[in-house]
């Protein structure tokens, strides 16, 4: 009980965001939204009007699946006694929103943000390794593209009740988006478990790039988790003995 | 390596000539065209401001480097307009970094 009396006071007190994160997030989310609503403003001709109403409904979609993302990360930080600060990259941005002008808006990019992580110094007493670690901060990376993949899950049912255009872009975007999420490019989420460490993110990346495209390509949900569990084992073992086990020569 | 390492400005300016070259072919229309070389301009001004106070040189090389290529594989649009366009990026991404309106995430 009082563990959780004290995760709620956390969260009371440091979940919010700050000036620099709300426009961040902001950017991050209009952005990201044009992006995905980049080929839907009209079918033969432009069309202001179907245009708008496509760019709101990215926004719903985009919002939503953003702060999941971003949620999992700050629960999962403030549980371990840190604090995450949400970021813009600029970079990432303008590069997706090139590549979506280059392709037409059929190629996503959904590399936007990232986050720091800052040390909550009464909160992290007890801990083992008390400051901040690459561990601890790849652990908080992952729990953005897990809360991703479980609103993915919570999508295709809703959708298995009352399938609609929207729902059907909603998981097609969070598949999307946890892949590119977990691409090892500093300072989206998979650099940071990369470099937290490799044998985990052997595991993690397969697991989830796996499991999202089974979900898309209608694979039963929990046949699809079984299924990317597996080939993330497999490939966490095939990683281990093709390399780590040659290279890891120990601290 | 270490070749490439010690003259990595001309290394990469001729990579971002390339590179230039290949994103204004695959423009599908003037707009889109005047639209990626406006973006690239802001992202140059926030290379730029990056380098304020530091050497700069071979960072104007490579940001030039892709402007060169860009120019050279303009089909649709006008290379002035691209120029200027690129130009006006430029300075409203420095504009932005420098008032702080814009911040990067620094790794």
């Amino acid at each position: 009980m009082a563990e959780i009396v004290d995760m709620l006071d956390k969260i009371k007190r440091y979940y919010k965001f700050t000036h620099y994160e709300l426009r961040g997030l902001i950017i991050s989310i209009l952005a990201v939204a044009f992006i995905i609503s980049f080929k839907n403003w009209g079918t033969a001709a432009f069309d202001f009007g179907e245009g708008i109403f496509n760019f709101l409904n990215a926004i719903l979609i985009v919002a939503l699946s953003i702060l999941v993302h971003d949620a999992g990360q700050r629960l999962w930080a403030l549980a371990a006694g840190y604090r995450v600060e949400f970021k813009l990259w600029t970079f990432g941005l303008i590069l997706s929103l090139v590549v979506a002008f280059l392709s037409n808006g059929n190629l996503w990019l959904i590399i936007t943000s990232g986050f720091m992580l800052h040390h909550i110094a009464t909160h992290r007493l007890g801990w083992f390794r008390y400051g901040i670690n690459y561990f601890g901060q790849a652990m908080v990376a992952l729990a953005g593209p897990l809360f991703t993949l479980m609103l993915l899950i919570f999508l295709k049912i809703l959708s298995a009740f009352s399938p609609n255009p929207l729902l059907h872009k909603a998981i097609i975007f969070n598949a999307v988006y946890a892949i590119t999420s977990m691409l090892p490019i500093p300072p989206l989420d998979g650099s940071k478990i990369y470099f937290g460490s490799r044998m985990l993110y052997a595991f993690a990346l397969p697991a989830i790039v796996f499991s999202t495209i089974l979900m898309v390509v209608s694979v039963p949900i929990f046949l699809s988790l079984v299924l990317s569990l597996l080939a993330g084992i497999v490939l966490w073992v095939v990683y281990y003995i093709s390399f780590e086990r040659k290279v890891w020569a120990g601290p | 390596m270490s070749g490439v390492y010690k003259n990595f400005a001309e290394f990469f300016f001729l990579v971002v000539v390339l590179l230039g070259i290949v994103v204004s072919l695959l423009a599908p229309s003037a707009v889109i065209s005047y639209l990626v070389i406006f973006l690239s301009g802001i992202f140059a001004g926030r290379l730029i401001y990056e380098r304020k106070n530091k050497i700069r040189f071979p960072y104007f090389m490579i940001i030039i480097g892709f402007v060169i290529g860009y120019i050279a594989g303009v089909y649709y649009g006008n290379r002035k307009v691209v120029m200027v366009l690129f130009v006006i990026g430029a300075i409203i991404g420095y504009k932005l970094f420098d008032k702080k309106i814009l911040k990067d995430t620094k790794y």
